[in-house]
């Protein structure tokens, strides 16, 4: 048994009334007139001494009778299944967006915020549904409205950080698309999380529905000292037939406190150097090491701090890093005038190379085939496309994995039993009274997307003067000129692929060579049509890498069949068939190989942490608040229960269940009946004996 | 001096039931003084004297037909004749007209017999050649005869009006009277005194300071000394309307002894103003109190 509004029960305390009343008057009737009561009034009156209830029967009979109607407004109900939850606050849809973003490791951060979110649910009642997501880069929707705590519980018991950083905004969407499918009317999300600064960046999309209650779950003691190991660069040079490899990485210091710390760089697990670095208190400085040489491929490498002082936040102290040596690329440069003033830029750019570089050879035509198995790329600068068996050669050097780039010039045609070989159709050259220039080029092909950023290499200063018209046939334009023409056109055929330069690249035709970009261009070009990408040495945790993407960028190794992505920590991701994408959510070493075989060096992944969750420095929690559109505080228990579906179904058992109050009124009104009877029956009486 | 009514042959004129039953007061009044005097066989003419008392020397105001001219042609000074006793005297009586006189649980009420009490005084007065007046108040005076010797139908008339319905005070009505009663006189009143003791012995104790003879009676019902009362009940004050609860069997001696403190400190208190005091019992004949001023009277006639 229960009451739907149990304040009433408030005002059984009026049942002293009729007891007072029957204390205090039922002794006196009619007054007494009397002159004057200035002596009775000097009397003191013991008020104990007059309680003396006479009329039992009468008292008994009012207290019943306020009783029943006390409890007829209390409104009881019958208590038990469905309808135990009525008359208790409306349930709750209780969103707990628990940040696992790395930083969260900090100390006992991550403990302290398991404990939290269990208290949370250790709060909810029976009938509250509670979501659970645990977020950092990406938000994961663990359980979606459930009522069961349990299954909240052992989520926590089982969830752990990871190696990514803190973004709040698309957790709170996803938070906000689920309690904008929730039904209940009382809705509120707990945010528990150590509030970065990093993490927050205003996203009007982010917004939570209107009533939703923010409840902020402000994790650690706001510390924000740390040493953090960012900016891992390597250097890479040839020495006599072998690459040479410097590591470099920046130290910061966002304490107060200077911090002299020792770095020590580790290859295939082994230390062999360390150095000390002292760094100034919000200061920043670097860490170099001594070139190591590069012999094996997928050779893993790590910058680590050693005995950090007072450091709480490991992640950051350690870069990984996965590096190859990388072989010479043959360039075989086919220039009808030899080698000359006509390919002296091209054959200047091949010449200088960090690491690996390339070894360019100049040929009047089209090399034989033993010249041509030693080169990955074949550079027609200015000559024409030849039929017969030189350009069979060609053909087949293409078609089996080669790169070709033809650079037009004035002799620059193509035989017609190849013409449908070309991704374009070579017309006339065009010579323009004005020069032009690049006006658009496609920054997103591997070639030109090292130039995408600010102060990367600015092509729009170079000024062609001569070009000649191709008419794309199945190729895709990668640039073109101000006036609309194409200036670089690529086309695919079979496993190698072709580019076609539509003017020089020397210094007749435009005046590109004399240009910053002038030299990259044409490594990248050299690199891209020789299939030699560059492998990065170590990708941000979180990000999706292309497997075989990046095993062709680390010298044409495939993915083997059966083989597994081996996590840093331990654990194994199986790669599915067709599975080209990996994301690396775990900062460390990730290598893919098949289950069980040990390989020496098996094709390895470096993951680092994104070290804008180093910076520690916490954000205003009600700014966010607001910018989240939340409500502050504890949700309203008074607002009305939630008109589901469910309650609607029940309705007709919680009228029967609360109509209680009726029957209890109808029997107040009969024992009020009796009383007055009874009251009048006494009256008349006391009346005669008067 | 109080006789009882049982024991009187007279009681049956003086019995205040007996009065109750008499409409006109004129006629109770005669009754009672009648009755009275005839019981006392005593000359009605009491205090009216002539005799010379002495002579004293002539101040500026004195009235000069007072003056002895016989003695001016002996002495060649003025002297004024003084004598024993005034007569025609002015005879004033307060009234109180307060709520709490209606209070009466025999068969007539303080007021009643506060009404028979002044007629007999008043008639009594005039028949010895007086000069009646009257104020009846109750928080202001609300009935005012002045002191005449026509005025005696007045004071009855006025006495037959007062009505006993408003709460009670001694001090507008006795400045009014001050005001207005200013020659020498007797002030008679007549009060169930509710009040503090001192109090009105220091209102009335003035008129007495200014060479007023005063005589205060007392009228309370039996109920108000006895306190009969034996049930709990609600006491209504008649005049403040307020309500008690009391439990009589238990505090009814305390209240008995406080009301015989109270008649105390009223004897008291009088006595200190050399006013004369009075307790009447309304249950009680009249004769008490007509007694009682009759010696009044005589010792005043005495006095002067």
């Amino acid at each position: 048994m229960g009451f739907l509004t149990p304040l009433f029960l408030v005002a059984l305390a009026g049942l002293a009334v009729p007891v007072l009343l029957h204390l205090t008057r039922q002794e006196r009737g009619r007054p007494i007139r009397f002159p004057s009561l200035m002596f009775l009034r000097k009397i003191r009156f013991q008020e104990t001494s007059r309680r003396r209830i006479r009329h039992w029967l009468l008292l008994c009979l009012r207290l019943a009778a306020l009783a029943l109607l006390v409890a007829a407004f209390a409104r009881p109900f019958a208590r038990g299944g469905r309808l135990a939850s009525v008359g208790e606050p409306a349930a709750e849809e209780v969103v707990i967006l628990l940040d696992r973003s790395w930083s969260m490791e900090m100390g006992n951060n991550w403990e302290e915020a398991l404990a939290r979110a269990r208290e949370v649910v250790g709060a909810l009642r029976p009938r509250d549904r509670v979501s659970l997501i645990a977020f950092a880069e990406t938000p994961a929707l663990l359980h979606r409205s459930i009522p069961e705590s349990a299954r909240i519980l052992a989520a926590l018991d089982t969830l752990a950080t990871s190696s990514l950083a803190t973004r709040f905004a698309p957790a709170v969407k996803l938070a906000a698309s689920t309690l904008s499918a929730s039904n209940l009317t009382r809705r509120r999300v707990v945010l528990i999380s150590d509030f970065q600064r990093t993490g927050w960046e205003a996203d009007p999309d982010a917004r939570l529905p209107e009533g939703v209650v923010v409840e902020s779950v402000v994790i650690g003691d706001g510390t924000t000292a740390n040493l953090a190991l960012t900016e891992l660069e390597l250097g890479r040079e040839g020495a006599g037939g072998r690459e040479r490899v410097t590591a470099r990485a920046r130290l910061v210091n966002t304490g107060t406190a200077a911090a002299t710390v020792e770095a020590a760089l580790l290859i295939d697990e082994t230390v062999i150097e360390t150095v000390a670095a002292t760094v100034g208190g919000g200061g920043a400085g670097g860490v170099e090491f001594e070139p190591f040489t590069l012999t094996a491929p997928f050779t893993r490498g790590e910058i680590r701090l050693l005995d950090a002082p007072a450091d709480e936040l490991e992640q950051d102290n350690a870069l990984h890093f996965v590096a190859s040596p990388g072989g010479e690329l043959g360039v075989a440069i086919v220039d009808p005038l030899g080698a000359g003033d006509s390919n002296l830029y091209l054959r200047g750019a091949l010449g200088i190379a960090e690491g690996a570089g390339f070894a360019a050879a100049v040929s009047r035509g089209i090399p034989d085939a033993a010249a041509l198995e030693t080169a990955a790329v074949v550079i027609l600068n200015g000559g024409a496309l030849p039929g017969g068996s030189a350009g069979d050669r060609l053909r087949t050097f293409v078609e089996e994995g080669g790169g070709l780039l033809m650079a037009l010039g004035e002799r620059s045609t193509a035989a017609s039993v190849h013409a449908d070989f070309l991704p374009g159709t070579i017309g006339p050259v065009a010579e323009s009274a004005d020069e032009r220039r690049l006006g658009f080029v496609d920054y997103d092909h591997a070639i030109f997307e090292a130039f995408r950023g600010p102060r990367s290499g600015d092509f729009s200063q170079a000024s062609f003067y001569r070009t000649r018209t191709v008419a794309p046939t199945d190729g895709q334009v990668l640039a073109r000129f101000d006036d609309g023409s194409a200036a670089l056109i690529e086309g695919r055929r079979g496993a190698g692929r072709i580019l076609i330069w539509t003017t020089g690249l020397d210094r007749f035709w435009n005046n590109l060579p004399l240009q910053p970009v002038y030299l990259p261009f044409v490594h990248r070009v050299a690199r891209y049509l020789g299939g030699r990408g560059e492998a990065p040495a170590w990708h941000l945790a979180g990000s999706t890498v292309n497997l075989p993407a990046l095993a062709e960028a680390a010298g044409a190794w495939e993915v083997p069949a059966g083989a597994v992505a081996m996590e840093p920590g331990g654990g194994s991701l199986p790669l599915n068939d067709g599975l080209a994408a990996l994301t690396l959510d775990r900062a460390g070493i990730w290598e893919i190989r098949p289950p069980g075989l040990r390989e020496e060096h098996p094709f390895a992944i470096a993951a680092n942490v994104d070290v804008t969750e180093s910076e520690l420095a916490r954000m205003d929690v009600e700014a966010f608040r607001a910018a989240v559109g939340g409500a502050v505080g504890e949700a309203d228990p008074t607002l009305p229960t939630e008109a589901n579906a469910e309650t609607d179904q029940a309705a007709g058992d919680l009228e029967r269940a609360q109509s209680f109050w009726r029957y209890l009124l109808a029997a107040a009104f009969l024992l009020l009946a009796a009383e007055t009877i009874l009251s009048n029956r006494l009256s008349r009486e006391r009346v005669r004996e008067e | 001096m109080a006789r009882s009514p049982a024991t009187s042959p007279r009681a049956a004129f003086l019995d205040p039931a007996v009065l109750a039953r008499i409409d006109n007061l004129q006629l109770v009044a005669r009754t009672v003084v009648d009755g009275f005097l005839q019981g006392i066989h005593r000359s009605p003419y009491l205090g009216v004297s002539m005799d010379f008392a002495e002579h004293r020397p002539y101040n500026p105001g004195d009235d000069i037909r007072r003056i002895d001219w016989r003695l001016y042609a002996r002495t060649d000074r003025f002297y004024i004749k003084q004598f024993e006793a005034e007569t025609n005297a002015d005879v004033a009586f307060l009234l109180d007209a307060s709520a709490s006189m209606s209070f009466g649980t025999g068969a007539v009420t303080k007021l009643d017999y506060a009404r028979f009490l002044v007629a007999s005084l008043a008639w009594f007065s005039a028949s010895q050649k007086d000069r009646v007046g009257l104020y009846a108040f109750d928080d202001d005076v609300v009935e005012h005869v002045r002191p005449s010797g026509a005025h005696l139908e007045k004071v009855l008339h006025a006495v037959a009006r007062v009505q006993a319905r408003r709460e009670g005070s001694w001090e507008t009505p006795l400045a009014r009277v001050a005001n207005t009663f200013r020659r020498r006189g007797i002030l008679v009143v007549v009060s169930d005194l509710y009040s503090d003791p001192d109090e009105i012995a220091e209102s009335l104790g003035v008129f007495r300071a200014q060479g007023n003879d005063m005589v205060v009676f007392q009228t309370l019902d039996p109920a108000e000394i006895d306190f009969p009362f034996t049930q709990a009940a609600n006491f209504q004050d008649l005049e403040t309307r307020a309500l008690l609860p009391v439990k009589p069997e238990k505090y009814g001696d305390a209240y008995r002894a406080r009301m015989r403190s109270h008649i105390d400190a009223l004897g008291r208190a009088f006595r200190r103003h050399r006013i004369d005091y009075v307790l009447l019992n309304t249950a009680e004949p009249l004769d008490q109190a007509l007694y009682a001023y009759l010696v009044y009277r005589q010792r005043m006639s005495r006095t002067r």
